[in-house]
């Protein structure tokens, strides 16, 4: 060894190093004199180093057959398999299964899965953030004053609140929510407190919506939000696009079937604002302006009409283009226009029914397949019908003659606005760029279209996943050819056995953007922020004045489900409550919820808050009553949703698991408080309340029963004895009703589950509107494009036309571009975006340490570098963000990645994280979206399908070097 | 030189930056005892300081006449960062949750920021790192103790934890700084590969467990396997910074996939590459250019024909299959020394020695 004479010379030490080697060497010489020839060949002592390995891999190993099952049922929707090893009924760390069957061989498996997160929950189920016992607040809300109490305690007073509320005559159940936010998506657990609520009549909001992540512009177009495929679809496409999207930061443990397209000759397409982890792999990286996206795609539409790349046969049978359009009142032509009904059912039937010009007769005919008519098939042969696409008539109506034209050229003339040379300075895409894209999506044989839920964080993100939606439609997109991809969903029946009452009771459903928005005095904060100029640029020239006289009409019309109630064609308005009791589950809305005074205005109107989580989140801190929960290794569980996979993933507790405090599945918990409450209501002083009267649209008999409550929530009910259905009160249980009833899930049970690697394979009833095939990726609308099945839209077809009165009065009755509404000029120059995050699932693991410490350990933010520069900030700094709403502080990330007009920050931020505990939805404004709050058409009817979007991007702001 | 050598190939147009590896090996191994701060596997931004900060700066490895080079430890604070902790425990009374050091560095301190003007030809890719297990290791040859030493059976260099005293040249010697100090031991310590899964048949925990499916392990001389075809058949895996002249056995495909360019209008400039040419050959050295070469040729080739030896390896159809890890040979080599080794998996077993991966009984979980 040459080199031995040389270590003192290049051993050099920087810093504070040097000082503690000097005191060390010579504490730990242990063995003997040894002589090493060569390190490199036969070394002696390998024993002992090798064996110190070996027992602490086997300790974190634990026995096999020990051995626990999970997924992580957060909001990201992975829905991953894991192995969850322990020691002694501790848990050490988690191993993915990896054992997902490949369904073909010439295709990439979904092995392994997971990511960065789920890797880690071993480490934070222990963290000193978990809530462990019930608890009890004695200070003041959020001063962190609290009494540990007994469950017993805690569930009777939440009984007596629940009954006081219910039996009280100036309230009832409408004051009252029941609601589980996205901290535990699962078909198991969930069903807990959706069940309790439902039983109650309790009024619950749809996640999808307050979280901004509601597939408006795709229900719109299909009438149905999640379509769209299996990841592994993707694998074997011509031109995979994702617009708003990062599958590399935010859907990791698919990200691979991107990138091994593309070595299987895809083009991958990423529309961005920024640079990111998928940006960076591409063929194509569009720098988008941030919310432009409408327009693009009008761009986009602009090019495939003017350069003719659409595709007419397929426009004819699938989409309503071909539909007559009266040019007097921009109204579609229906029969009720033609003809005289006899009754009132048949004129509400004529009114759902719709004409092309058929040119085989020259003559107006009624399209088969529309919501009002008796033919269910979109076989326009069978009907001697070839519409055309183009032309203008005069046509006779009741009222005489009129002229009609057809949708496509309703389109054509909108689309005309948005030339790509004219949009370039809007979207900051060139012209080329755009005839690029078109091509790219017109000309291949297969081509996916992945739209991120960044799209639904702009004001008029609704516009941008319908006109993507449309870009699909003229080019003939469906099925096996690709299209829009939102989330696939894989349908799922039966498992209403667990969160239902087989129709005793239903629940009481409110809007989810309207309901926060009105929770946190939204309106206040509307019109303190926006001016006149900021509405008529997104809402087609309208006044603010007209503009908040329209929402607090619609509002006023909403008010306690009031216009619903009465209405008799189905739901015609946003509906929302204002409760005073809560109990909440896993949601920490006030990260969540945009703008500086919801928590105050939330806390204000609510007298009673109970929170059900397993950490400290910003809700947590907050509330009147703690309740622990278990997080996802200390539960029996099972998981489908949505569809990424065709996998229903099992959650199985280690062996022997020692319990984290007091902590209780959701089943045993809501159990344990039904219980109380049946025992409350049979008290001699309240048993003559005990029937509390609602509307039989919540509940059958008119009434919620409290004095059989127990009996009802656990099945033990004389009527579900003898309906046989499944007894239910603990998490184990409800996974093996799940199993039981759910038909997609047959034949597997919980030992097959366990046995295969904690997961079983969906069978061929999962696939909703195509067929999942054993051997191919899952896309939706096979039955459509194939079997001539009518979509469950108005018109039965995808949908170019709302003729809507607001769609009409915004010049969107079709597709449009319509820029949004964040304030524009040099005040605040800069758009603060916030996409999810590579490090989080919104608030969940933000504050793990482990995570953290890949990260910059308090909240950061990317900033442009040559902005930074101009700016006087450099990396590290922190960052005063600020304007006219509030400010929160943040460190200073300085990027090539980051837009100048822009800030990155990942959102999912807990305020009690930052400086001064202010978040960073201090300077996001809230709006509502007159196209979103547009109710009683067709399929846009509010539901699961049709509500509307909280935004998340529409404040304008500045920053600077702050002095904290 | 060990009998056999066991090695890793990352594919770094695959590799999507989310460090599931990273927190794998973490929770496998270094989440306590000292072991904190290191992070055995890391994966960094490039361009970037990466790593500890500044590795490629601190010297070590071996000049070309095999002199052994200066070198430096790298500084807790200043160059790996000091892993900060939370007051967790202080929420539920109404605190602002805290880093209990200022954070001022850390591993992944500069993700994602790349170089370049935006949005004309900013870039950035991915590299993760472990130990490189090299063939000369620097590590090795700088022991005073000649306490670090290379496994026979696979090439895995290991820290012998009984003699070693804490000099610290190790980690001046390796040029990847692949080898940190365990304070609370007073001992070196590094990546060792995960033999104590491999023995039993279960990959390391950064490959097995890596959700981007860019890293293949196998053996060298196994010719069936995707590591000997990479390294050796079509040449497109290379050593990272093979000029410190450790013969690292950790291989990198490099990054052949970046969009192109804009031009000052915002037009495509056509065959242009984000990533610079000089930025490869400095990391992958002369031989990056034909292996970028038949990279593209073969995916050329996939494109128009379907068909491609090398894209049906790196696509990896099945997960199982990106990992050889010849079982037959790890229990003749236990049997041989009286070890008993029991597999605890049978899929991934397969290998030179090992032709049937179903030979060994494993335990089910039932």
């Amino acid at each position: 060894m040459t080199q031995n004479m040389k270590r003192r010379d290049f051993l050099k030490f920087s810093g504070v190093t040097a000082a503690l080697v000097a005191s060390q060497g010579s504490l730990f010489a242990k063995t003997g004199v040894m002589k090493v020839e060569n390190g490199k060949d036969n070394y002696p002592n390998t024993t002992y180093t090798e064996e110190m390995y070996r027992n602490e891999f086997d300790f974190t190993r634990g026995k096999k057959e020990e051995t626990g099952f999970a997924y992580h049922c957060v909001n990201c929707q992975g829905n991953c398999a894991w192995e969850v090893w322990s020691h002694n009924g501790v848990v050490t760390r988690e191993n993915q299964s990896a054992r997902y069957p490949s369904i073909n061989a010439k295709i990439p498996d979904f092995n392994p899965r997971g990511c960065n997160k789920g890797v880690q929950h071993s480490q934070i189920m222990y963290e000193k953030d978990r809530i462990l016992y019930p608890m009890k607040r004695v200070g003041e809300r959020g001063e962190g004053k609290w009494k540990r109490i007994s469950w017993d305690e805690a569930a009777t007073e939440v009984a007596e609140k629940i009954f006081d509320v219910m039996t009280d005559p100036e309230r009832g159940p409408d004051k009252l929510m029941v609601h589980a936010g996205t901290g535990l998506l699962t078909e198991g657990r969930r069903g807990a407190p959706l069940r309790f609520s439902t039983q109650l009549g309790a009024v619950r909001i749809y996640p999808a919506s307050y979280l901004g992540d509601m597939f408006s512009g795709a229900a719109i177009a299909y009438g149905e939000g999640n379509v769209g495929g299996t990841y592994d679809f993707m694998y074997n496409v011509d031109t995979s696009i994702f617009w708003g999207g990062n599958p590399s930061v935010s859907r990791i443990p698919d990200a691979h079937f991107v990138w091994e397209g593309k070595y299987n000759g895809a083009k991958v397409i990423i529309i961005t604002p920024e640079f990111n982890a998928s940006a960076k792999s591409a063929d194509l990286w569009i720098p988008i302006k941030a919310g432009s996206d409408n327009i693009l795609a009008m761009s986009v539409i602009n090019v495939i009409l003017n350069e003719k790349l659409y595709k007419p046969g397929f426009m004819k049978i699938f989409t309503d283009l071909p539909f007559l359009v009266r040019l007097d009142n921009r109204k579609l032509l229906r029969r009720s226009d033609m003809e005289h009904a006899k009754n009132e059912e048949e004129e509400e039937k004529f009114h759902e029914e719709f004409y092309a010009m058929n040119s085989r007769t020259g003559k107006p005919t009624l399209m088969p397949g529309t919501e009002g008519s008796e033919h269910h098939t979109l076989r326009l042969d069978e009907f001697g019908i070839d519409p055309e696409l183009e032309g203008e008539w005069s046509v006779k109506t009741i009222d005489g003659e009129v002229k009609v034209t057809t949708v496509f050229e309703m389109l054509k003339k909108s689309a005309a606005n948005f030339a790509p040379e004219k949009t370039k300075d809007i979207t900051g895409v060139h012209p080329d760029v755009v005839r690029e894209l078109a091509y790219d999506i017109a000309k291949p044989k297969v081509v996916a279209i992945t739209t991120g839920f960044s799209l639904n964080k702009y004001f008029n993100g609704v516009m941008a996943i319908w006109n993507i939606a449309s870009i699909c439609g003229l080019t003939g997109r469906m099925g096996p050819y690709g299209g829009l991809n939102t989330e696939n969903e894989f349908s799922l029946s039966g498992l209403g056995a667990l969160s239902g009452f087989s129709g005793k009771y239903a629940p009481r459903f409110g809007s989810g953007f309207v309901g926060e928005f009105v929770f946190g005095d939204g309106m206040k904060t509307f019109d303190r922020y926006f001016s006149d100029e900021d509405v008529r640029r997104a809402q087609n020239g309208m006044s603010k004045k007209d503009y908040m006289e329209i929402v607090q009409k619609l509002l006023e019309e909403g008010k306690n489900g009031k216009g619903n109630n009465e209405s008799h064609h189905g739901n015609v308005v946003k509906p929302w409550w204002q409760p005073d009791t809560a109990i909440i589950v896993a949601d920490s809305k006030f990260r969540r919820n945009k703008g500086s005074d919801y928590r105050e205005a939330f806390l204000k109107k609510t007298n009673f808050f109970c929170y059900v989580d397993f950490r400290m989140s910003e809700a947590a801190v907050y509330a009147d009553l703690l309740l622990p929960a278990k997080s996802h290794y200390e539960v029996y569980d099972i998981r489908t949703s949505p569809g990424y996979h065709r996998f229903t993933n099992l959650a199985k507790p280690i062996a022997n698991m020692k319990p984290v405090g007091e902590a209780m599945d959701e089943w045993s918990m809501f159990a344990l408080i039904a219980k109380k409450l049946e025992e409350v209501a049979n008290r001699p002083e309240n048993i003559s309340k005990a029937k509390v009267k609602d509307l039989k649209k919540y509940a059958r008999e008119g009434y919620h029963d409290l004095a059989n409550f127990y009996k009802e929530f656990t099945n033990t009910d004389e009527e579900s004895e003898a309906a046989a259905e499944p007894y239910l009160g603990t998490d184990k249980m409800a996974v093996e009703a799940a199993l039981e009833k759910c038909e997609q899930y047959a034949p597997w049970t919980m030992e097959k589950m366990y046995k295969a690697g904690g997961f079983l394979q969906l069978n061929e009833k999962a696939g909703k509107t195509s067929p999942l095939y054993s051997d191919r990726p899952f896309f939706t609308f096979e039955d459509h494009l194939y079997k001539f099945e009518r979509l469950e839209t108005l018109s039965g077809r995808q949908t170019f036309y709302v003729d809507h009165p607001m769609f009409i009065k915004l010049g969107a009755a079709t597709n449009t571009g319509m820029e949004g509404i964040r304030p524009q000029g040099n005040r605040y120059p800069f758009v603060l975006m916030t996409p999810h995050a590579r490090w989080s699932i919104h608030s969940n693991y933000k504050q793990s340490r482990i995570l953290q410490r890949l990260q910059r350990g308090v909240p950061y933010v990317q900033v442009n570098r040559m902005v930074a520069k101009k700016k006087g900030v450099e990396d590290g700094d922190t960052i005063r963000i600020f304007n006219s709403l509030g400010e929160f502080y943040a460190m200073a990330k300085v990027s090539s990645s980051c837009p100048p007009d822009g800030l990155v920050m990942e959102h999912g931020w807990e305020p009690y994280m930052y400086k001064f505990k202010k978040g960073h939805n201090e300077v996001v404004p809230t709006a509502l979206n007159l196209l979103e709050m547009a109710d009683g058409w067709g399929h846009l009817k509010f539901g699961g399908l049709w509500d509307g979007n909280q935004y998340a991007y529409d404040g304008a702001i500045d920053f600077e070097k702050a002095d904290v | 030189m060990s009998k056999r050598q066991l090695a890793m190939v990352m594919d770094l147009n695959k590799c999507i930056g989310c460090q599931t590896c990273t927190v794998a090996c973490k929770t496998q191994w270094t989440n306590r005892n000292g072991r904190e701060y290191m992070y055995w596997n890391n994966v960094e931004t490039y361009p970037g300081t990466g790593y500890p900060k500044n590795w490629m700066e601190l010297g070590g490895g071996f000049d070309e006449s095999g002199d052994l080079q200066a070198g430096v430890v790298p500084n807790i604070e200043a160059d790996y960062g000091v892993p900060w902790d939370y007051n967790h425990d202080q929420l539920q009374f109404g605190a602002q949750l805290k880093p209990d050091v200022e954070p001022t560095w850390g591993p992944n301190w500069d993700e994602d920021e790349g170089a370049g003007d935006f949005p004309n030809d900013n870039y950035f890719f991915y590299i993760p790192r472990i130990c490189n297990h090299c063939s000369n290791p620097g590590c090795l040859s700088a022991c005073p103790r000649d306490a670090i030493f290379k496994r026979d059976q696979d090439g895995v260099v290991l820290v012998d934890l009984d003699r070693c005293q804490g000099y610290r040249y190790c980690i001046a010697g390796c040029p990847y700084k692949k080898i940190y100090f365990n304070p609370k031991i007073s001992k070196s310590e590094k990546c060792i590969l995960c033999f104590p899964r491999i023995e039993k048949g279960l990959p390391p925990a950064c490959a097995q467990q890596c959700v981007g499916r860019i890293r293949f392990v196998g053996f060298l001389d196994d010719e069936e396997g995707q590591v000997h075809k990479l390294v050796h058949k079509y040449k497109v895996a290379l050593p990272l910074r093979s000029d410190y002249g450790t013969q690292p056995n950790v291989y990198y495909v490099p990054p052949t996939e970046a969009p192109p360019k804009f031009d000052a209008e915002g037009r495509v400039i056509e065959g242009s590459n984000r990533v610079p040419m000089e930025e490869l050959e400095l990391l992958f050295g002369p031989q990056v250019h034909d292996a970028m070469k038949t990279l593209r040729a073969e995916m050329k080739k996939r494109k128009e024909t379907g068909k491609s030896e090398l894209m049906d390896i790196l696509i990896a159809y099945k997960h199982s299959d990106m990992f050889r890890l010849d079982q037959e040979y790890y229990q003749s080599i236990a049997k041989k020394e009286g070890l008993s080794l029991a597999p605890i998996d049978n899929r991934y077993m397969q290998g030179k020695n090992s032709p049937n991966k179903f030979k060994f009984k494993v335990v089910e979980y039932d």
